[in-house]
């Protein structure tokens, strides 16, 4: 234990690039282990100061990563205007429908169902083919049958639906 | 120009000054990620996407500290995936040209080095093996290597002590043991 304190103390003083502190000399002199683990330790340092040649590095694919990336850069800005300008008025238009909810009075609830609405509809529906004039209604003879025939349906499901 | 006065005046939209930037790094960040994961095809789209998030996030650079540690830093993240799937001993160097006015000595030396750098990647864990490469073939010192491998200056120390520990002790049962030229060792 005491000498792998010793040997790393050393790899330490030698990794900082510092001289190594008096007291581990004398503990080298005093021990051989240590001082061949010095000596190793520094030759390992200095032949893994060559490190292998590698292949050249893509520079020109580097670059056109990078270009790519202030390309993109560039048309942030661009993109970020046109969402300000997308997201102002929305939220002004949201604002104003929010108000107008808050403010304005409830409609007043009805007493009970009432058909008034839906059987003016209805009606419209059977009177309208009567009103129009025959030149225009002459070639959509058979559409107004059918519209009829499906305004009397619906008027039966809801007449029916309601008690 | 400093590094740091390039990032800064890339930090202002200068392409120029970052693609020098590319050329003082591009070598070194590959063969960074090249040696950790063993894979040239991988280390390529690695060290690609190093720089281009670096472009990206540069406005985040603090000109006061090194870049290298910062740029290494991003080609440590970038890379996790590639170095957790490294294949040992997977890693070819390139071919090296013999270079007729190289004295024998520094042939042998280079020699020694590759394989030495070969049994590391075969050996050692990741962490390991590149607080070894920072320390040795980058020379940052402990705090640099600290930063980019996001941790402290203690536990540096303890990582290159083990590397080094178990790659003196793998060389010395190796089949072809290394003759490490400790004469003239400076203690």
């Amino acid at each position: 234990m005491k000498s792998w304190l010793a040997k790393f103390r050393i790899s330490a003083a030698l990794d900082a690039g510092k001289p190594l502190p008096e007291s581990l000399r004398r503990a080298m002199a005093a021990d051989p282990d240590l001082e061949r683990f010095a000596r190793r330790t520094q030759a390992l340092g200095r032949a893994l100061r060559n490190p292998p040649p590698s292949h050249p590095a893509p520079h020109e694919a580097i670059m056109r990563a990078v270009r790519a990336k202030a390309a993109a850069r560039r048309e942030q800005p661009r993109r970020a205007s046109w969402a300000v300008w997308l997201a102002a008025p929305a939220s002004v238009a949201l604002l104003a429908v929010v108000c107008y909810w808050k403010v304005a009075p409830p409609p007043a609830p009805a007493d009970g169902p009432s058909l008034a609405g839906a059987v003016q509809v209805l009606e419209m529906g059977e009177t309208m083919s009567g009103a129009m004039p025959s030149a225009v209604m002459a070639p959509l003879t058979q559409e107004w049958a059918r519209v009829d025939h499906d305004l009397q349906n619906t008027t039966q499901v809801l007449l029916a639906s309601f008690p | 120009m400093s590094d740091e006065d390039l990032a800064r005046q890339s930090q202002g939209g200068d392409l120029v000054a970052f693609e020098e930037l590319v050329r003082r790094y591009e070598n070194r960040i590959y063969s960074f990620v090249y040696q950790s994961c063993g894979h040239d095809a991988d280390a390529r789209e690695v060290t690609q996407d190093t720089f281009a998030r670096a472009f990206e996030a540069i406005a985040q650079f603090d000109p006061a500290r090194p870049f290298a540690s910062w740029l290494f830093t991003i080609a440590r993240r970038k890379g996790i995936d590639c170095f957790r799937a490294r294949i040992p001993g997977d890693g070819q160097a390139a071919p090296e040209e013999a270079d007729p006015d190289d004295p024998a000595e520094l042939l042998a030396r280079r020699e020694e080095a590759r394989e030495l750098w070969g049994r590391a990647r075969q050996s050692l864990p990741e962490s390991q093996f590149q607080a070894l490469w920072l320390r040795y073939a980058e020379d940052m010192d402990l705090a640099q290597i600290g930063r980019v491998l996001g941790k402290t200056q203690t536990h540096v120390k303890v990582l290159l002590f083990r590397a080094r520990h178990k790659l003196a002790a793998e060389w010395e049962t190796a089949p072809r043991p290394l003759v490490l030229r400790t004469k003239g060792a400076n203690l």
